[in-house]
């Protein structure tokens, strides 16, 4: 069972279409080694398209057998997410969108880091949580096809200023000093407004 | 048992009396004329057999909706040939002037008017099952004493619809935490001044939430049954365990015209409750980076349901002394009741998809940590509650306990010496309770 979970996992990583000149690709990297999507609650799986008014997801898993740890910062301070009409022109944000678009320090050597929660995942144990409506977060007056980016930010134990995967597990962990804040790139992902 | 009644078009039977008296006979030009005038009195009952097996002890429902129309002075008082001697007499068919229903009454019961139609009035009787009864009808005519009656029963059934479901014919499953909403449904509507309700629901339910007061959020929310809560038409609760079972109302009927009937009726459902499995402890332990002691704890369990949902972790912790002293209080660990949940706002824990087995298990982690100033003293008791709540964000289910398991960490450091002891042992492993998690405190981040 596992093995067709994985399967079809794989097959949802490698969706990107390039009809238009912005690819859609609702997985990407964060780090090497875990990886982010945003997961229809239909299926349960990553998606490409989601309804305005729908909840999506996102996710959060490894790539490997090993446990992958990482810290999770503050909600209104975890993504950064632009909506744009068929026009390429920027949908505004709604208060509620702009509350939760603030930016973190970035900066790489970030102490004290037991004021973030440790999050762990493996390729089999996924770390999914609610996102957002779209509806929620912007002001979308017109009915059409929309194109949603999200990048996430995690924050990571960092060596010499690139994140340290060896350092993102669960033995090694206590010997982390350094960490900083990693951005995946952004997920693209078609919304509908009806 | 279904119960019905056997006969709704009840047979009149009428102790029945018809006589004809002459009152004239002469010669009229030669015809000869006679006046023939007819007696006939009738003692107007019905026979209602309803269904159901007599020792049941179960009571039925019958709507009695009566009308009575009064026969016109023509027809009672008209030249031969007499009704008795020929059978076209005027009797044969029914009256033609509508009595008002205020007119009318049945086993002494005055009628209410329908709201169709103001001349058929209605009233309720309950009947034992199984049972025979004669029905008395009764009409104050204004004109003259003859009238015919139309009377017909209706079985009234009582529904229990457990979240829309007709539990008269399903026995629908529902998950530990999902709002279950019990409505008792009259069919066909009746009317009624008021109801005196009581619901027995089977084990084990809460239906009220109250939340504590506490100088700083969040709040816990304690659970608990409310018997008043369980004495209307509706009443909600959630399940927290058991199997489910026989739910079942029983209820006085205060109709309008004043007199009450007693009416019950029953349903079965089942409830379902997630398990846990494969419990793992992952991690412990101290670690001394000068000047920071810190723990680590990390464990993994996974969670088996049918259902959608979400995943969380309420962690209390409980301390004598030490940086995280709670004075021997249970304070929550965390600004979330779900531990380590970065959306605050929600603070919905991991979502639980069925057909996704990523999403089955459910890794807890933990890192608590002091600065040595110049020694430090970590002592704490920890209790997690592993919670399941199923469902959508936005509904009115509840968070679930599946099970608790507890750790427990006792370290010391100083700057000059480095540490004293560590003691942190792994988590335990879980026991199936439906506890609800309280505290009295919160130890934000």
């Amino acid at each position: 069972m596992k093995t067709k979970i994985l399967f079809i996992y794989a097959i949802f990583f490698t969706v990107a279409l390039y009809g238009n000149a912005r690819p859609i690709i609702n997985s990407v990297p964060v780090t090497t080694n875990l990886i982010f999507s945003l997961v229809s609650g239909k299926t349960g799986f990553p998606s490409i398209q989601f309804n305005s008014n729908e909840m999506i997801y996102r996710s959060l898993i490894g790539t490997s057998t090993n446990y992958i740890k990482y810290l999770a910062l503050p909600f209104n301070k975890t993504f950064d997410f632009h909506l744009v009409d068929d026009k390429n022109k920027e949908v505004p944000k709604a208060a509620r969108g702009l509350a939760n678009s603030e930016i973190p320090n970035l900066t790489n050597h970030i102490n004290g880091s037991n004021k973030f929660k440790g999050q762990v995942v493996r390729r089999d144990i996924a770390d999914m949580r609610i996102l957002f409506r779209p509806d929620e977060m912007f002001v979308i007056t017109n009915k059409g096809v929309y194109e949603l980016d999200v990048r996430i930010r995690i924050c990571v134990p960092m060596t010499n200023n690139a994140p340290d995967y060896k350092a993102m597990n669960l033995r090694q962990w206590l010997s982390n000093t350094h960490y900083g804040v990693v951005v995946s790139n952004p997920v693209r992902v078609r919304i509908i407004k009806e | 048992m279904t119960l019905h009644i056997v006969a709704t078009n009840t047979p009149e039977f009428c102790a029945l009396n018809q006589s004809v008296t002459e009152t004239g006979n002469d010669d009229c030009g030669g015809i000869s004329h006679r006046v023939s005038t007819l007696s006939r009195t009738a003692e107007t009952k019905i026979e209602l057999v309803a269904g159901g097996l007599a020792p049941s002890g179960a009571s039925r429902l019958v709507l009695l909706k009566a009308s009575a129309d009064e026969y016109p002075s023509f027809d009672v008082e008209y030249w031969d040939p007499a009704p008795a001697d020929f059978a076209w007499t005027p009797f044969y068919g029914g009256g033609s002037i509508p009595l008002p229903v205020s007119a009318l009454l049945i086993n002494g019961q005055p009628l209410i008017a329908t709201a169709t139609n103001a001349n058929v009035g209605e009233t309720l009787i309950a009947l034992p099952a199984g049972g025979t009864q004669d029905i008395a009808l009764t009409a104050y005519p204004t004109n003259q004493n003859h009238y015919s009656f139309n009377v017909q029963a209706q079985d009234v059934q009582l529904h229990i619809l457990a979240n829309g479901i007709d539990l008269s014919t399903n026995t629908p499953e529902f998950c530990v935490g999902q709002q279950v909403i019990f409505t008792a449904q009259f069919d066909p509507p009746i009317d009624y001044s008021n109801i005196v309700a009581h619901w027995h629901l089977p084990d084990k339910y809460v239906n009220e939430t109250n939340q504590s007061f506490l100088l700083e959020s969040p709040y816990p929310t304690v659970y608990d049954i409310n018997q008043d809560l369980l004495t209307n038409l509706t009443t909600s609760c959630w399940y927290v365990n058991g199997t489910g079972g026989t739910v079942s109302i029983g209820m006085d009927l205060l109709l309008p015209d004043g007199h009450s009937i007693p009416v019950a009726a029953k349903g079965n459902f089942t409830v379902y409750r997630p398990t846990l499995s494969n419990f793992q402890a992952l991690d412990n332990g101290f670690t001394w980076n000068s000047p920071t002691l810190q723990g680590q704890m990390d464990w993994s369990t996974t969670i088996n349901s049918k259902y959608d949902g979400f995943i969380g972790v309420t962690q209390l912790l409980n301390a004598n002394g030490g940086v995280y002293d709670t004075d021997g209080e249970d304070f929550l660990d965390g600004n979330t009741e779900i531990y380590g949940e970065p959306n605050e706002t929600n603070g919905l824990g991991e979502i639980y998809v069925t057909n996704n087995i990523a999403t089955h298990t459910t890794i807890f982690d933990d890192n608590p940590s002091s600065v040595a100033a110049p020694c430090v003293n970590m002592v704490a008791n920890f209790k997690d509650y592993i919670r399941f709540k199923p469902g959508v964000a936005g509904d009115t289910n509840i968070w679930i306990t599946l099970g608790t398991n507890g750790w427990t960490m006792d370290g010391q450091a100083c700057l000059v010496i480095g540490t004293s002891y560590t003691n942190l042992p792994p988590a335990s492993t879980p026991i199936n309770t439906d506890e609800f998690p309280e505290w009295v405190g919160v130890r934000h981040e």
